[in-house]
């Protein structure tokens, strides 16, 4: 689009009364309520994760700790106990590294081509492919974890780090190709088809034309999927196997271990860090996800 | 360069049989155009060429070779779009240089014959920006531009100025046309705009309803319409077509308008007039004359309507009963005319069709 200058008419400005109006101060409450209730969960686990253990003893959950001491923060990273190894969640978070980047990347890559490539080709099957997809992306995967088991451990992938990889890419994949569809459905036939005739065969035009154009879409798949994958327990659970077990997985083998006093503050620490990843995700790319959303919606 | 022919051509979407037994043949360096009502099927008949539409029976030949089942990236056409599609993630160097780097070509050379298409038309200054930073006209500049430096033997274009306003349509047009003089490729242009079509094309293919009405040179189009559908279509402003019934007197046709009768034996019909028939006969509005005393043209008396100045020409409105029709005179013998007035009508020059089957006769 042309860029033209707003004619002076155009301008939105703010009625000023508006602010005093009772359906106003109603929208804060509930907003301020809203905060309140999101809020304090987190604000508990950080004031609870720098405390000491005497503090703890003494205390109550919502005294707030009396310095700031990063003890239960260095615990729960490098020598919190699960059975008899103490090594702290930090192997763990290079495992959840491992698993998500390539999890991620391809699982869009994938889906970005899948989606591409239904949305230029309209055909019945391509009808029935995307159909399926749809269906796909809504049944639940507990229904068919224990034939996965089986199929992977029959291939040998089971418990090993391309297989946990090859399970993330296949539950991303549909609900990505949807995304993607979607985003590609809006794009212009012509441009594909200038393409063509300048030459250029589908995975160029893919690559050259199209993914350069879909970084909004990029954004939102990057932050569905890094933040799902993360946060995942019961695949990594299951097909990770022992080596690769995600922080997720070691948070809760962390959380449930009792040798002596509960360590709430270890505890509390080691959840922070286990979330602290897709919290950064969401606070850095705040952004770019809402213009994503919101283009995806008016295509859509 | 190359000719391309389309041969036995069909293509249905669904229901819509939109390209009917489609024969075309273009020779080498020509600009044709593809005239016609939106829905007649010359974009479908464009796409058809390009490879970008398969097409259900029929056959695409382009040079020496059969296309048809060639991919469009493979046949080695360019094409200029409508909504221009340029690609929104680019600069114009790298719009242009897109499908030379696609087809491998030198860095040197795509650097070269960037530089050519932007001096050519005009973009030099523009070669960094965005598309989105451009104006409508320098959009197509650009799209035409890549489809230049291709240098590919084809060139389509899919009705590439209709988004423009009329000024600058005008200059693109001379534009496209010193182009095409200067380069010489086989050219296939699609518009619904006649006057595009007689301006630029060396033959204009007239389409209605997937069929090629007409396939001529623009001069025989507007002086030679073989269907009423054409000669309604071409000309602005249009020909006037009155219907009427043949009277035979004495071996001579006459053209019967209610209670009037104009002498039609200067026609060169294709067969002998029947007596009787329905006809529509038309007439360009500046081919009838005032009538003086010198003249030895059938004249006919009618009353004026209205009057239409335009500048340096003004139309005359008459009308025979509920019939009416328009002269085209010079302003200066128009002006103070009223009442009835004595009209010549060359008939030699007129093109008369059956009512029924709307086609010349």
């Amino acid at each position: 689009m042309t860029a033209t200058p707003l004619a002076p008419t155009l301008v939105y400005t703010v009625p000023r009364s508006s602010s005093m109006r009772p359906g106003r101060i109603l929208l804060y409450v509930i907003l301020s309520l809203a905060l309140v209730y999101y809020a304090i969960p987190l604000l508990l686990v950080i004031s609870t994760s720098l405390k000491t253990a005497e503090e703890l003893r003494n205390g109550n959950i919502f005294t707030l700790p009396q310095s700031l001491n990063f003890d239960a923060w260095t615990k729960a990273w490098m020598t919190a106990c699960t059975g008899i190894e103490c090594n702290g969640i930090h192997g763990n978070f290079w495992n959840s590294v491992e698993i998500v980047v390539p999890s991620v990347i391809l699982s869009i890559l994938f889906g970005a081509l899948t989606g591409f490539a239904l949305s230029q080709w309209q055909s019945k099957l391509s009808r029935v492919i995307l159909l399926s997809l749809m269906l796909g992306a809504f049944i639940p995967y507990k229904v068919i974890l224990y034939p996965l088991v089986r199929i992977f451990s029959s291939v040998g992938l089971y418990g090993t780090l391309p297989g946990i990889i090859l399970i993330h890419i296949i539950f991303g994949l549909p609900y990505m190709a949807l995304l993607f569809f979607n985003f590609y459905q809006g794009v212009p036939p012509e441009l594909s088809k200038a393409a063509k005739m300048d030459g250029a065969g589908f995975f160029t035009i893919f690559f050259e034309i199209m993914l350069p154009m879909s970084v909004n879409v990029l954004v939102v798949a990057i932050i569905m999927q890094a933040t799902g994958i993360w946060n995942d327990f019961l695949l990594g659970l299951i097909f990770a196997g022992r080596d690769h077990l995600p922080m997720t997985v070691q948070l809760n083998n962390i959380v449930n271990t009792t040798t002596g006093v509960k360590e709430y503050n270890v505890n509390m620490a080691a959840t922070f860090l286990t979330a602290l990843p897709p919290l950064l995700i969401y606070i850095l790319s705040g952004r770019y996800f809402a213009r994503g959303l919101a283009a995806g919606a008016v295509k859509g | 360069m190359t000719q391309i022919s389309v041969i036995e051509a069909n293509k249905s979407f669904g229901p819509q049989h939109i390209l009917r037994d489609i024969n075309l043949h273009v020779d080498s360096g020509e600009f044709i155009v593809l005239l016609g009502s939106s829905g007649c099927g010359k974009s479908t008949l464009l796409n058809v060429i390009a490879g970008l539409e398969d097409l259900d029976t029929g056959r695409i030949i382009a040079g020496d070779q059969d296309v048809t089942n060639v991919d469009s990236s493979r046949r080695n056409m360019s094409m200029v779009f409508q909504s221009y599609a340029l690609y929104p993630t680019m600069t114009v160097r790298r719009n242009l240089g897109f499908g030379l780097r696609v087809n491998k070509v030198p860095k040197a050379e795509i650097a070269k014959r960037v530089e050519w298409a932007a001096n050519l038309l005009q973009l030099t200054p523009l070669l960094d920006r965005r598309p989105s930073q451009l104006s409508g006209g320098q959009r197509q500049r650009v799209a035409i531009g890549r489809a230049l430096v291709r240098r590919s033997p084809v060139c389509l274009f899919d009705e590439p100025l209709s988004n423009l306003d009329a000024k600058l349509r005008t200059e693109m047009r001379l534009e496209i046309k010193k182009l095409h003089q200067e380069l010489r490729s086989t050219i296939v242009y699609v518009t619904h705009d006649q006057i595009e079509a007689m301006t630029l094309a060396t033959r204009v293919a007239v389409m209605k309803g997937g069929k090629i009405e007409q396939y001529a040179t623009p001069d025989e189009l507007y002086e030679k319409p073989e269907t009423l559908f054409v000669a309604g279509f071409v000309g602005s402003p249009s020909m006037n077509l009155l219907s009427a019934c043949i009277h035979i007197e004495d071996g001579e046709p006459m053209a019967i308008f209610g209670d009037r009768q104009l002498p039609i034996d200067a026609y060169p019909f294709r067969q002998p007039a029947v007596n009787g028939q329905e006809i529509v006969i038309g007439f360009r509005p500046e081919e009838v004359q005032l009538a003086d005393d010198r003249t030895t043209l059938p004249t006919l008396f009618a009353p004026i309507t209205f009057i239409e100045p335009m500048g340096a020409d003004t139309l005359v409105w008459f009308a025979f009963g509920e019939q009416k029709f328009s002269v085209r005179l010079p302003s200066a013998k128009a002006r103070g005319l009223s009442g009835e007035v004595r009209l010549a009508f060359n008939a030699s020059s007129a093109s008369i069709f059956s009512k029924e089957s709307e086609q010349r006769l």
